[in-house]
């Protein structure tokens, strides 16, 4: 079973910038084995810079990020990535298995993939509900097959992790709910954060909210309030409410956990 | 098609059993390394790697026929390999240190090599046509190049099918592929330079000009019907060994020149490919 208080990732003062210019400043974030996050933020607000570095496709100019204790680029077996878009080319001749199986690839190793990894691919498609289109290709499915094709990638190799950015921009709101359903139970066994736009749907589902501009704070879903956001996105906005559990009195950024 | 078949079977005529066998051999190649460029999209690097070739032939040529240089190294073929894996290592570089200027650097690439084999041709003391090197000319493929095409044959065969997974994870998705710790760097240099190499075998087949075309084309129609890119690969070489042998038959029956008849054959079965895909949809 899974040590819930357990902290997978940790960011220690972490400070990151494009040529200069500031993208995230002295974050201190601890991530706990449980989590379901979502990461929220303006344009611009450092949402993806966050992820990448965690998948460290980016290294922190300052501070020190840990995923497991390990550095990211150590601990990158251990954790799923699902892109926003793939920048793909639609004639390209791959099938979704093809594509899953992607997902058990290990350095240095060529020749074929094993019997455990076409098992693990094949167990992931069916938890995507994909088993029966594994030979289709993959530019032949549908916008909401392809990207639980693209988690099947990511699940295939029993990640601890599961980073999502912006899971539900290019799916339509079917297949969105069926997403949710989906991260809800995977959320059984692994950590999941997802960069995410919908605030609403955020504070329904998940446990915490890791709001990022330039500063990162994290919220428990439970505090949310019109204030918080507004903080967050440094502006007006109006704000939807789908759910009871935020709190009418409003909160400070001194209730970070 | 009797008369080309004698021929083939002719022994006075040698050239012709050379050429045909010369344009099965490197099918393969053409057939697995033009799947990973159709897919990956890199034909202009190929591209610009073929008219390197004609740098490193010249300079081979000249230092023969000038210097009397006769070792192996500096014999035509030598000079175009060399040339070609100094291009595509150089491309490679380019692409990878600095995104955003690679096509310039393609574009000069281009240029320059083709500018610097013309003036060591130039220079060659005795008369050498650019035309065979720019237009091919498979008749004048000998025996003992038969044995370095097969050569290069199993070079670009195994390193292309050896790395299948990691390279199709790369075409498909570089940064998926870097996210599962594959070193796309390393990767991606490798499959330049089994690009390279190709490119020099086709460009014994059908010249440095035509070298796109035969490299994209066999591979281009296969992505039509492959689900898969080892199916488009097998489809390709098929397809590459078709239109080469057809295009070495009308050449005999046409007395034309098979480079250009080649790449004729294969754009015209692209183009009813691509239409009868197109009235599918």
């Amino acid at each position: 079973m899974m040590n819930v208080s357990r902290d997978i990732v940790e960011f220690r003062n972490v400070s990151f910038s494009y040529d200069g210019k500031p993208a995230l400043e002295d974050v201190n974030l601890t991530i706990p084995a449980n989590e379901f996050g979502a990461i929220v933020g303006p344009n611009g607000g450092g949402k993806t810079t966050l992820l990448r570095l965690m998948l460290g496709l980016l290294k922190p100019d300052r501070g020190e990020l840990l995923l497991f204790g390990q550095t990211p680029a150590q601990a990158r077996m251990r954790v799923g990535y699902v892109p926003q878009h793939l920048q793909y080319d639609p004639q390209f001749p791959v099938t979704a298995l093809d594509v899953t199986l992607m997902g058990r690839l290990r350095p240095r190793r060529f020749g074929g993939y094993t019997a455990a990894d076409l098992e693990a691919a094949r167990g992931a498609l069916e938890r995507m509900n994909l088993s029966s289109l594994e030979r289709r290709a993959f530019s032949a499915l549908s916008g909401g097959e392809r990207q639980r094709a693209l988690i099947a990638r990511a699940l295939a190799c029993e990640p601890e992790l599961l980073l999502l950015d912006e899971p539900a921009a290019n799916v339509d709101p079917r297949a969105e709910e069926q997403l949710y359903a989906i991260l809800r139970e995977l959320n059984t066994r692994m950590a999941i954060l997802m960069v995410s736009h919908d605030i609403g749907i955020v504070s329904k589902l998940m446990r915490s909210v890791i709001c990022c501009n330039k500063k990162v704070v994290v919220h428990p879903t439970s505090e949310l309030t019109g204030d918080a956001i507004r903080d967050i996105y440094a502006g007006d906005v109006r704000m939807v409410r789908h759910d009871h559990r935020c709190a009418e009195e409003g909160h400070t950024h001194d209730a970070v956990r | 098609m009797t008369p080309f078949v004698d021929a083939l079977l002719n022994p006075d005529f040698p050239f012709l059993r050379h050429a045909l066998i010369a344009g099965l051999l490197s099918s393969v190649a053409f057939g697995v390394c033009g799947s990973y460029v159709v897919s990956k999209r890199i034909s202009y690097i190929a591209g610009a790697i073929a008219h390197c070739v004609l740098g490193g032939i010249g300079v081979a040529l000249w230092l023969r026929g000038a210097h009397g240089v006769e070792a192996w190294w500096c014999a035509p073929m030598s000079g175009a390999i060399l040339a070609a894996l100094i291009a595509a290592l150089l491309i490679g570089w380019v692409s990878l240190k600095a995104k955003q200027r690679e096509d310039t650097v393609i574009g000069a690439l281009w240029a320059i090599g083709m500018a610097v084999g013309l003036l060591f041709l130039a220079r060659t003391p005795g008369y050498v046509d650019p035309m065979s090197y720019l237009f091919g000319n498979i008749l004048m493929i000998t025996r003992s190049d038969l044995w370095l095409i097969l050569a290069l044959d199993v070079v670009i065969a195994a390193g292309g099918l050896l790395f299948y997974h990691n390279l199709l994870a790369i075409c498909f998705d570089e940064e998926y592929a870097r996210l599962r710790g594959i070193s796309v760097e390393r990767h991606y240099l490798g499959l330049l330079c089994l690009t390279a190499l190709t490119v020099v075998l086709l460009v014994s087949v059908v010249g440095i000009v035509l070298v796109v075309a035969l490299l994209t084309l066999p591979a281009a129609v296969a992505g039509h019907y492959a689900r898969k890119l080892w199916q488009m690969m097998l489809l390709a070489v098929v397809l590459c060994a078709i239109f080469i042998s057809g295009g070495l038959w009308a050449s005999y029956a046409a007395d034309l020149q098979s480079g250009p008849l080649i790449i004729i054959i294969a754009g015209a079965v692209y183009l009813v490919s691509t239409g009868v895909q197109a009235l599918r949809e």
